[in-house]
């Protein structure tokens, strides 16, 4: 098939009215041609990708983001448990190895117990899990994505995520593997979640440290507020007993009872009744 | 020391609060191809707003094909799956979002009409099929298109496929909504297939050439 040919389908193309043979002939002209008109090509796919636009715009519902939230978490489940068997595998082949190397060393060997109830236990847990919060999501009305415990990477966190390595081959020295053989390794369980949220969630983990410090901080502050309190209350109420001895006292000596006119000065009063 | 693990923890707290804050705003307001790209790299939350932008289009279109409310809404979803699947498969530097997922929308819509109605002898629904069938190609080298421009060349678009004569829009709906390949309108019209293909090919050439009028003016 020439230049001219690719020219010919590229409207049928565009319209998606291809049969499949055409279809198929068409893709190879577009993986082969040096020649290729990619740019008309673009130009009808733009144009025809208009005509949806044209029809009145219906919103679909609610169910169906939850339908593809709850496929979506299905797949990555699935995702994840196969990666796990992956990694899984290769540890083990790679245990194995690193076993017959030393093996020679050796005279005995303990053999490494595998745990095969963990996957299915984890299993388990997570039908659990969904279980419930399809539950949940029916009685709330709504389910997002997030709610399945899909990963959500921050765009601060991009860099890191593309640069997400694959779990590397742990080189363990000599002596330290030798003890690992010697005792029967035991395979850390998984750590229980809540539930899957936390578990698959991927959004920035900040550990908080509890804060026991502040909270006695907070208690000696008070206490120590409480007795100044006390003690302003005191030397209050002290203070105030003796004014009132003070002004009994002053009560009692001659001439207390004189009443002064505001403004005048002693002197000028003395004089004046003198 | 106590103050110190104090400011610690209001920091780390400030911090928590300002990346949410941050990823709420920013979702909303990231063009198709960026989405996409954070769709590569299986950012869930990127899907959702894929999905929240796109799915009234996509199901409209959906619906008018395969004309069955229950199909469309198994297609929408589909739709995205499909992409969450291929994601180790797709060009995430592919420019034209828009016109990828209405594509794509389009032909699975199309298949899923077809295999309901038993017709065109489809192969089995495989991945490998899926590929060659389902998944567009979409040529990369002239100017993306995204919603809202669509939105905005509607009225325009409109008028010019108005422009064009009955027999053009009929072929046009026959291809596009139906899924009939040239063959299967030539003989739904009993036509020769040459004239169809020639039909097919006017009628686009008239409704660029009448949307390109419908610009300039």
């Amino acid at each position: 098939m020439g230049d001219l040919k690719a020219a010919d389908l590229i409207y049928a193309k565009a319209l998606g009215c291809l049969d499949s043979e055409e279809e198929a002939a068409f893709n190879e002209l577009m993986k082969e041609d040096e020649n290729f008109p990619w740019e008309e090509l673009g130009q009808y796919q733009n144009l025809v990708a208009l005509l949806p636009i044209l029809l009145d715009i219906e919103q679909p519902e609610q169910e169906i983001k939850d339908n593809v939230a709850r496929k979506l978490y299905e797949l990555e489940k699935k995702r994840k448990e196969e990666q796990e068997i992956q990694e899984q595998s290769l540890k083990e082949s790679v245990a194995q190895q690193e076993e017959t190397e030393i093996g020679a060393a050796e005279t005995e060997h303990k053999p490494i117990p595998t745990t095969p109830g963990i996957n299915k236990k984890r299993q388990e847990e997570s039908l659990a899990d969904i279980e419930k919060i399809i539950k949940d999501g029916n009685n709330k009305g709504e389910i997002s994505f997030r709610d399945y415990g899909m990963p959500v990477i921050p765009m601060e966190n991009k860099s890191e995520a593309k640069a997400k390595p694959q779990r590397e081959k742990e080189v363990i020295p000599e002596p330290e593997l030798m003890k690992e053989i010697e005792t029967p390794v035991k395979k850390k369980e998984p750590e229980k979640v809540k539930s899957y949220v936390s578990k698959y969630s991927s959004e920035p983990k900040v550990e908080i440290k509890k804060d026991n410090s502040a909270k006695v901080l907070a208690v000696i502050l008070f206490v120590i507020t409480l007795i100044a309190l006390v003690l302003v209350y005191f030397k209050l109420s002290s203070d105030i007993d003796n004014n009132k001895r003070e002004i009994e006292l002053l009560k009692n000596q001659p001439g207390a009872s004189l009443n002064i006119p505001a403004g005048e000065q002693i002197q000028d009063f003395i004089k004046k009744y003198s | 020391m106590i103050f110190n693990d104090l400011r610690i923890t209001f920091h780390c707290r400030i911090n928590i609060i300002s990346k949410q804050r941050q990823i709420l705003i920013t979702y909303n307001t990231i063009p198709d191809n960026e989405l996409f790209r954070k769709i590569a790299e299986y950012d869930s939350k990127a899907l959702e707003e894929l999905y929240d932008r796109y799915s009234p289009v996509l199901y409209t279109l959906i619906k008018r094909i395969v004309n069955d409310k229950n199909v469309a809404d198994e297609v929408l979803s589909e739709i995205f799956v499909i992409i969450w699947r291929k994601v180790p498969k797709l060009n995430f530097d592919m420019n034209n979002v828009y016109v990828w997922l209405i594509t794509l929308t389009r032909n699975k819509a199309v298949d899923k009409l077809k295999r309901n109605r038993n017709e065109g002898n489809l192969p089995e629904y495989s991945d490998e099929y899926e590929d060659k069938f389902i998944l567009p190609r979409i040529s990369n080298v002239i100017d993306q298109l995204d919603l809202k421009d669509a939105y905005t060349a509607k009225e325009k678009f409109e008028e010019a496929l108005n422009k064009l004569t009955d027999a053009q829009q009929y072929v046009i709906f026959l291809a596009y909504y139906n899924g009939k390949t040239e063959k299967e309108i030539a003989e739904k019209l009993n036509i020769p297939l040459l004239t169809v293909k020639s039909k097919i090919h006017v009628a686009l050439s008239n409704l660029k050439r009448n949307l390109l009028k419908e610009v300039e003016e």
